[in-house]
């Protein structure tokens, strides 16, 4: 995968990101005066690749010894926490190498009690052992362990960082990748580099050329056009075929509630309804998603916003009618 | 299809057409024959669904009476007794001289189903009721030795019902089949029968939900009652609760349920939309079920069980009172589609978990981003370009049973 393939070996070559590069780079020349570090941004902004450069440049190719990468949503609980981190940080360090690394992605998803158990571990192995944790949202990660780190926040990739960077892959692949087809492929990855990069190489697949057409092709496929066929179901009246679609999306797919539900939203906007209709759609989406959040059980939820929809089409068409 | 509920399309019409139970049947129709003034009050008992209320009902047609009827889901406080049926007993009814009807039969369903404060006082009104009464009672229970019944047993004749023997029930249930044109295996009436207790009910509401639109019934269709118990048992709590008008009534058909809440949650869940056909409804009911579902959380995370009820409440009174139409029957399913669909595709997302494992280790991101942000990519790219799939079956260490699973996952 071209995603494995392009990731930045060297900080140098990360794309953007100039402030966190430079402060990295001061406490690499220093490395035990380096804190724990938390990395918080939108996802494919180069948060994990800054980890592994690091990681790279800290331990050379004694890295797979001397790092522990895990995945926060795989496994979030304290089990986690108190089995493989926790052996990992005591094992202590050896020859020059300053400490070991625990690279923890994803740690949005880490339940409130691990993370206080985490934080005790953070503490007592802090002389051989430092902690770089990865989330989206900062906010997520108790004020304690906020208080013991360096807070790194990775912006937006802008369309030129984006750009740039396909090109650059293009040129190495051999691939031209005309302007309308970026274009598209921007509307449908924004700064999400990392879906760039996937979305790249599905559209290469189709030939040499990587046009509008052909990235229509795969955003056609990767965008799941089901959530737009269940609102429709669920509106013109068929709701137990909507909820199988649901059941579809959720189980066979293995979506997310809250993918599901920011879909909806994304296509809500686009259906033919009076507008004032599409904002209370949009306040009823809103409610569901803060109750999915608040930890409510996805099918139940996603099931009653369906059978609320179905309502706001009758009364839009009825409006229509008059 | 049809939305008549077998149970009152074949429910008898007559005395005669009451099947089992000769012994109870002849010793409650001489009782009411003989009935005068001052005769005790007869308490009819024994298992549900075996035709008391029923044979209550038909006996007093035949007989010309008018049935001043009572349940478990009235406030039976003593003055309610004896407003409604204190003056149906003790007062000659107007009804005698204006129709054909000799007078009243005070029918008391369910009496055992007196609970709590709210009832306070309906047994000692049923007492001297009965004592005074210028008309028949008669009392109907499932549990006479209910300790709240100890003074009604005494002033009673008790007349007892067992449960109805299989081959009674069989040859109703076929000829049933017979008036619905289904051609049903004896074998398979047997499976049903044998798993209902006596319950006539139970076994009519089975043959419903299996037979129902079939022209043939055979054993290998009845296969799924294997889960019986709590099959039939989830039936009846559903009808129970979508058919209740109050509040009370929820509430007792979930107390009346053995069903686990959750699987019971998720078994309203998965019918309502049979059971709502009207949109509206379908949402309001759908959003006392959201409401449910959070108070349920609300438990989970603060471990409070206090607040259980809300959302019990919610999810039975809450979802029936969605409606102020008349009940109507369908055919409910169980167990809900989506355990029956996540049987069915097991296979398929075990095989997907794995796949997103590898990728997940291999590109540094969780099984959650491997699903959404690389799957579909790679999906696409396994469908148009096999050289490059291949490659990246190599490089992701994919054994034979996950690649077939991409190449086959044209969906």
């Amino acid at each position: 995968m071209w995603v494995e393939k392009y990731r930045p070996k060297r900080l140098e070559e990360v794309v953007n990101q100039k402030e966190v590069i430079l402060h990295v780079k001061q406490f690499l020349k220093n490395p035990t005066t380096m804190p724990h570090l938390i990395f918080a941004g939108p996802p494919g902004t180069g948060k994990t690749t800054v980890a592994l450069c690091m990681a790279n440049e800290l331990f050379g190719n004694r890295w797979r010894e001397l790092i522990l990468g895990l995945n926060a949503s795989d496994e979030r609980g304290l089990p986690m926490v108190r089995g493989r981190i926790k052996t990992f940080a005591r094992l202590g360090t050896f020859g020059d190498f300053p400490f070991r690394l625990v690279v923890l992605d994803e740690c949005d998803q880490i339940t409130a009690d691990a993370q206080t158990a985490l934080r005790r571990i953070m503490e007592e192995n802090s002389k051989t052992c430092r902690f770089i944790l990865i989330c989206n949202y900062s906010s997520k990660i108790i004020e304690p362990i906020q208080s013991r780190c360096a807070i790194f926040r990775f912006s937006n990739l802008d369309k030129g960082n984006v750009a740039n960077y396909l090109r650059f892959i293009g040129e190495k692949e051999g691939l031209e990748l005309s302007d309308d087809g970026f274009d598209v492929l921007w509307e449908f990855c924004g700064g999400d580099l990392r879906r760039a990069i996937n979305t790249l190489q599905a559209s290469a697949v189709l030939g040499n050329t990587v046009t509008e057409e052909s990235v229509l092709k795969v955003v056609g496929r990767a965008s799941p056009k089901d959530v737009m066929a269940m609102l429709n179901l669920a509106m013109s009246g068929s709701f137990v075929e909507a909820r199988e679609k649901l059941y579809e999306l959720m189980i066979k797919y293995g979506l997310s509630g809250t993918d599901i539900i920011r879909q909806i939203h994304r296509e809500i906007l686009g259906i033919n309804l009076p507008e004032e209709e599409k904002m209370r759609l949009v306040n009823l989406v809103g409610e569901y998603d803060f109750r999915l959040a608040e930890g409510a059980n996805e099918d139940i939820q996603l099931s009653a916003l369906l059978a609320q929809l179905a309502l706001s089409k009758k009364r839009g068409s009825r409006e229509q009618d008059v | 299809m049809s939305k008549v509920m077998w149970v009152e399309k074949y429910r008898p019409k007559s005395v005669s057409e009451v099947i089992g139970n000769e012994k109870a049947k002849s010793q409650f129709l001489n009782w009411l024959k003989n009935w005068r003034i001052g005769t005790k009050p007869v308490l009819l008992y024994g298992p549900p669904g075996v035709g008391k209320t029923t044979l209550v009902r038909v006996a007093a047609r035949e007989f010309g009476y008018a049935i001043v009827e009572m349940n478990a889901s009235d406030f039976r406080t003593e003055e309610k007794v004896m407003r409604i049926a204190g003056r149906a007993a003790t007062e000659s009814s107007l009804d005698r001289f204006l129709t054909d009807v000799k007078g009243s039969l005070v029918f008391m369903d369910e009496v055992d189903g007196i609970f709590g404060k709210e009832d306070e006082g309906g047994i000692s009104a049923i007492l001297r009721l009965s004592k005074v009464a210028r008309a028949p009672v008669v009392l109907v229970a499932n549990n006479p030795w209910d300790p709240k019944l100890r003074y009604l047993r005494g002033s009673c004749q008790m007349t007892r019902f067992y449960g109805i023997r299989i081959p009674t029930l069989v040859s109703f249930l076929r000829r049933i089949c017979q008036a619905e044109g289904v051609l049903a295996e004896e074998a398979a009436l047997r499976g049903i029968v044998e798993k209902v207790e006596g319950d006539v009910r139970s076994a009519v509401n089975d043959l419903q939900a299996f037979a129902e639109g079939r022209k043939v019934l055979r054993l290998s269709d009845i296969e799924r009652l294997a889960t019986r118990d709590r099959q039939y048992n989830i039936f009846d709590t559903l009808k129970a609760l979508f058919s209740a008008k109050t509040y009370w009534q929820a509430e007792k058909a979930l107390r009346g349920s053995e069903i686990d809440h959750d699987l019971l949650f998720q078994t309203i869940h998965d019918n309502l939309p049979l059971q709502f056909m009207n949109s509206e409804e379908l949402a309001k009911a759908y959003n006392a079920l959201s409401w449910a579902d959070i108070f349920f959380g609300r438990v989970n995370r603060t471990q409070n069980w206090g607040l259980l009820s809300y959302g019990l409440e919610q999810m039975t009174a809450g979802v029936a009172l969605a409606t102020k139409g008349e009940y109507h029957y369908a055919q409910y399913r169980f167990p809900p589609s989506k355990i029956t669909f996540m049987g069915q595709t097991t296979s398929g997302r075990k095989l997907r978990e794995r796949i997103c494992a590898r990728i997940g280790s291999k590109c540094h991101v969780s099984r959650r981003v491997a699903n959404t942000d690389f799957l579909p990519f790679i999906n696409f790219i396994f469908e148009n370009n096999t050289e490059l799939a291949s490659k990246i079956a190599c490089w992701l260490n994919l054994e034979e049973d996950l690649i077939e699973y991409l190449t086959e996952a044209k969906a």
